[in-house]
C-alpha cells in the first residue's frame, strides 16, 4: 500500500511518514501543492493524506485538479474544524476529513476504511479458501492460525487479495509496496511473492509470466 | 408585540393633563363671560326701568306719608288707587318681562307703590344698598336692584333670571361635552401620534436586539423614518458594523491562533504515540524526544506572541524607556539572526549611524528581530537585506530593505493584520513566523509614538521603515489609550507614510 502525505509542516509531514512506514506503508511525501499534484496524479496512490494550507497550489484546488483525473481517496488533515470547511472539502471530492490534532490510530482506522472501499470491500476481513485476512489488524490467518507475515508481506498480500481474480502486474506491486526513496530492484517482489507462497501455500499467489500476479478466486472451506 | 413603552405613556399623560388645563381654563373663562355679561344686561335693564321709575316718580303727585306736598307735580301715568297708593306704571322696557316688578320703599320701610309679580317674600331690610345682587326667592333667582328715589325713598326694582341661568347651565353642559370631546379627540390623536413617532424606535430597538453573537449583520431600515430618527438609526448601523467587524477580527484572530497551535499540537502527539507504539532503542527516544521539544518550542513561541499581542492590545505593555546607542541595539538584533541568514544563503548589510534614543532596548531589539527575520524568510538564496539607521530630525529612521519577491499591493495594506501571509500558507520551512510578527512589531513601534510603514514592488524587493522619536518622553507609552483599541481599529492603515 503506498501513501502520498501532501503537508507543508516539514514536522508534521515526516512523523506521519515515519508512522505509516512503521505500519508497513510505503510512503511519498510532498510539502507543497505543485510537488503534491504532480506525484498525486503520476503514482496510483492507494490513498492520499491532504492538508489544506499549503503554499503554491492550496489544498481545494489540488483537490479540484486530482478529482479532474483521479479517483484516489483522499483524507484531508486540517487544523480548520468549522462544519462549513468539512463540507466544502468533502464536497470538493475528498473522501474523509479529520481535524488536527488527530490521534495516530484514527488516521490508520480512517485510511484503512478508505481503501478497503476504493477497492469495493466494506467487511474489514477477506476470506479466500481457508485463508483469511484481516485488514483491520493487519493479519493474514490460515485454518484458523496466524502466519506471521512482515509488514511488506501483508502489503502484497492485502493488493492481491483487494483485487482478487484479477492480475496485477510486477510493476504495479513493486509501486505500491516501495516509495520513493526505495531503491528497490523489481526482484525483490518476487523473493515477497516467493515468501508469501511459504506462509499461505503454493497455490495462493498464481503467477502469470512476464505479466504479473493474481490470487485468485476460490470458494471458501468449511 | 410592542408593548406601550413608558416614553409613549408618558407623553400621553402630559397631553392629557395639558389639554384638561387649556380646557378647563378655556371653559371656564368663557362661561364666567358670558356669565358676567348676561347678568350685566340685566343690570343694564333693571337700571334704566329704576331710573325710568325714578322720574315717574319725581314727576308725580304723591302725598307723602309724612304730609309734606310734592316739591313738583306733574300729570303722568300715575293714578290714585282707591286705597290712596299712587300707582305708577312699569317702564315699558321692563314690562317686557312677565316676572319683572318695582317697589318704591319709604325712608322707613313703608310701602309706597309696586307694580308686576312682587315676590312675597320681598321685604325692606331697611340697607339701601345700591349694588344689583341676585337672591333666591320662591326658588326662582330674582335679579334685583336698589336706587336711591327722592325724597329718601328707595327703588326697587327687579325680575326673575332663572331663563338666564337656564341658559347658563345649559351653556356650561355644552362647554363640558364640547371638552370632554375634545379632550377625547386629543388622546386619540395624541395616541396615535406617538404610536407613530416611536415605531422607529420600536424599529431600531428590535433591529438591536436580534444583533447577537450569531447573528451580527442584522441592520436598522432608516429608508421609511424620518431625518432625526434616521440618522439614530444610521449612527446605530454603523455601531453595528463596527462591532461586526471587531467581532469578526475576534473570531479570526481567535480561529487563526488556535489553526497555528493545532499544527505543533498535532506533531507533538503523534511523535508522543508513535514512540510510545512499542519499545525502541534508547536513540529513537532521543529523537522523538527532540522532534517534541521542537515543537513544544513553537508552541511556546507562539503563545508568547499571542500573550504580548494582548497586552499591546489592552495597552498594557509596559515600556521601560532608557537612554541607549539605537545602532548598538540594531547590531546586537543582526548578530542574532546572522546564523539564521547564513543558513539560507542571504547577506545582511547593515550601514548604521551612531543614533542615541529614549527607548526600550528590549521591544526594540525585538522589532529589529522581527523586521530582519521576516526579511531572510521572503529573500531568496543570494539575496541581501540593507539594514540602515540615521537620524531625521527628532526622529531616527530604521529601514529594512530585502531583495526578495516583494508583495503585491493587494497585499501591503493588510501585512500588519495578524495572521496575514502574502501566501496562503505558512512559510516555516524557512524558519518563518507565526504571522503576528509584524502585528507586534508596529504595536511596539506604535507604543512607542512612532510609525511602521512599507513600500514594495513585486519582483523588486520591500522596504520596511521605523520611524521612531529619539526622545520618546514616555507619555505615548504611557497612554497608549490615546490611540483606540486595536481590537477594533481597522488595521487596512498599514501603509502609513512617513
Amino acid at each position: 500500500m503506498r501513501l502520498l502525505i501532501i503537508e507543508d509542516d516539514a514536522d508534521l509531514r515526516s512523523v506521519l511518514g515515519e508512522a505509516l512506514r512503521e505500519a508497513g506503508y510505503a510512503v511519498d511525501e510532498a510539502g507543497d501543492g505543485e510537488d503534491g499534484l504532480f506525484k498525486a496524479t503520476q503514482v496510483d496512490y492507494a490513498a492520499v493524506i491532504l492538508d489544506l494550507m499549503l503554499p503554491g497550489i492550496d489544498g481545494w484546488e489540488l483537490l479540484h485538479q486530482l478529482r479532474k483525473t483521479h479517483d484516489t481517496p483522499v483524507l484531508v488533515l486540517s487544523a480548520r474544524d468549522h462544519v462549513l470547511d468539512r463540507v466544502r472539502v468533502l464536497d470538493n471530492g475528498a473522501d474523509d476529513y479529520l481535524v488536527k490534532p488527530f490521534e495516530l490510530a484514527e488516521v490508520f482506522a480512517r485510511l484503512r476504511a478508505l481503501t478497503r472501499r476504493s477497492v469495493g470491500h466494506a467487511h474489514p476481513e477477506i476470506q479466500i479458501g481457508d485463508i483469511v485476512i484481516d485488514t483491520a489488524a493487519r493479519t493474514a490467518t490460515r485454518a484458523g492460525r496466524d502466519v506471521g507475515l512482515t509488514a511488506r508481506e501483508y502489503a502484497l498480500v492485502e493488493l492481491l487479495v483487494m483485487r482478487v481474480g484479477a492480475l496485477v502486474s510486477r510493476m504495479s506491486i513493486h509501486d505500491h509496496l516501495f516509495d520513493e526513496n526505495e531503491e528497490a530492484s523489481s526482484n525483490l517482489v518476487d523473493v515477497h511473492v516467493s515468501n508469501v507462497r511459504k506462509k499461505l501455500g503454493k497455490s495462493f499467489i498464481v503467477t502469470r509470466r512476464g505479466e504479473g500476479y493474481l490470487v485468485p478466486r476460490r470458494e471458501p472451506t468449511t | 408585540m410592542t408593548r406601550p413603552s413608558s416614553l409613549s405613556w408618558r407623553f400621553l399623560r402630559w397631553l392629557v393633563i395639558f389639554l384638561v388645563l387649556v380646557l378647563a381654563g378655556f371653559g371656564s373663562t368663557l362661561y364666567a363671560v358670558t356669565r358676567s355679561s348676561t347678568i350685566d344686561e340685566v343690570d343694564v335693564e333693571l337700571r334704566s326701568a329704576a331710573e325710568v321709575i325714578s322720574l315717574r316718580l319725581k314727576r308725580k303727585l304723591i302725598p307723602w306719608p309724612t304730609g309734606r306736598r310734592p316739591l313738583r307735580q306733574s300729570a303722568g301715568p300715575a293714578r290714585v288707587e282707591p286705597d290712596g297708593s299712587q300707582r305708577i306704571e312699569m317702564p315699558k322696557s321692563l314690562a317686557r318681562h312677565a316676572s319683572a316688578w318695582f317697589v318704591v320703599w319709604g325712608p322707613d320701610g313703608e310701602l309706597h307703590a309696586s307694580g308686576g309679580e312682587v315676590p312675597e317674600q320681598l321685604a325692606w331690610d331697611g340697607v339701601r344698598r345700591w349694588s344689583p345682587r341676585t337672591t333666591p326667592m320662591a326658588e326662582v333667582a330674582q335679579r334685583m336692584l336698589t336706587v336711591p328715589g327722592n325724597h329718601r325713598t328707595s327703588i326697587q326694582v327687579g325680575r326673575s333670571v332663572a331663563r338666564e341661568l337656564d341658559d347658563l347651565h345649559w351653556l356650561a353642559w355644552r362647554i363640558g361635552g364640547v371638552g370632554v370631546g375634545v379632550l377625547a379627540v386629543g388622546i386619540a390623536s395624541g395616541w396615535w401620534l406617538t404610536r407613530r413617532m416611536l415605531r422607529p424606535l420600536d424599529v431600531i430597538a428590535e433591529a438591536a436586539e436580534s444583533i447577537s453573537v450569531e447573528q451580527l449583520d442584522a441592520r436598522i431600515d432608516t429608508s421609511e423614518m424620518d431625518d432625526e430618527l434616521a440618522r439614530l438609526g444610521r449612527v446605530l448601523n454603523t455601531t453595528f458594523a463596527r462591532l461586526e467587524s471587531s467581532f469578526d477580527q475576534q473570531t479570526r484572530f481567535t480561529a487563526d491562533a488556535s489553526h497555528e497551535l493545532r499544527t505543533p499540537l498535532s506533531v507533538l502527539l503523534t511523535r508522543c504515540e508513535l514512540a510510545l507504539s512499542r519499545d525502541r532503542e534508547s536513540g529513537e527516544y532521543r529523537d522523538a524526544l527532540e522532534s517534541i521539544h521542537g515543537a513544544g518550542k513553537r508552541m511556546k513561541a507562539l503563545v508568547d506572541e499571542l500573550l504580548q499581542l494582548a497586552r499591546l492590545d489592552a495597552g498594557a505593555l509596559e515600556l521601560t524607556l532608557a537612554e541607549c546607542r539605537l545602532d548598538d541595539v540594531v547590531a546586537e538584533a543582526l548578530t542574532l539572526v546572522s546564523a539564521a541568514a547564513e543558513k539560507v544563503g542571504v547577506t545582511l548589510a547593515p550601514d548604521l549611524q551612531v543614533v542615541l534614543a529614549h527607548i526600550d532596548e528590549q521591544r526594540m531589539h525585538q522589532v529589529v528581530v522581527n523586521l530582519v527575520r521576516n526579511a531572510i524568510q521572503h529573500t531568496p538564496r543570494g539575496g541581501r537585506i540593507d539594514v540602515t539607521l540615521r537620524t531625521a530630525g527628532i526622529d531616527a529612521v530604521l529601514t529594512v530593505t530585502d531583495t526578495g519577491a516583494g508583495i503585491p499591493p493587494e497585499h501591503l495594506s493588510a501585512i500588519f493584520a495578524r495572521f496575514h501571509r502574502v501566501d496562503a500558507s505558512r512559510q516555516r520551512a524557512r524558519g518563518g513566523g507565526t504571522g503576528i510578527g509584524l502585528a507586534i512589531t508596529q504595536g511596539i513601534v506604535e507604543a512607542h509614538g512612532g510609525t511602521v510603514s512599507v513600500e514594495s514592488e513585486v519582483g523588486q524587493g520591500t522596504t520596511f521603515r521605523v520611524t521612531l522619536p529619539r526622545n520618546a518622553d514616555g507619555r505615548h507609552a504611557q497612554s497608549p489609550s490615546s490611540s483606540p483599541p486595536k481590537a477594533i481599529r481597522p488595521r487596512a492603515d498599514g501603509s502609513k507614510r512617513t
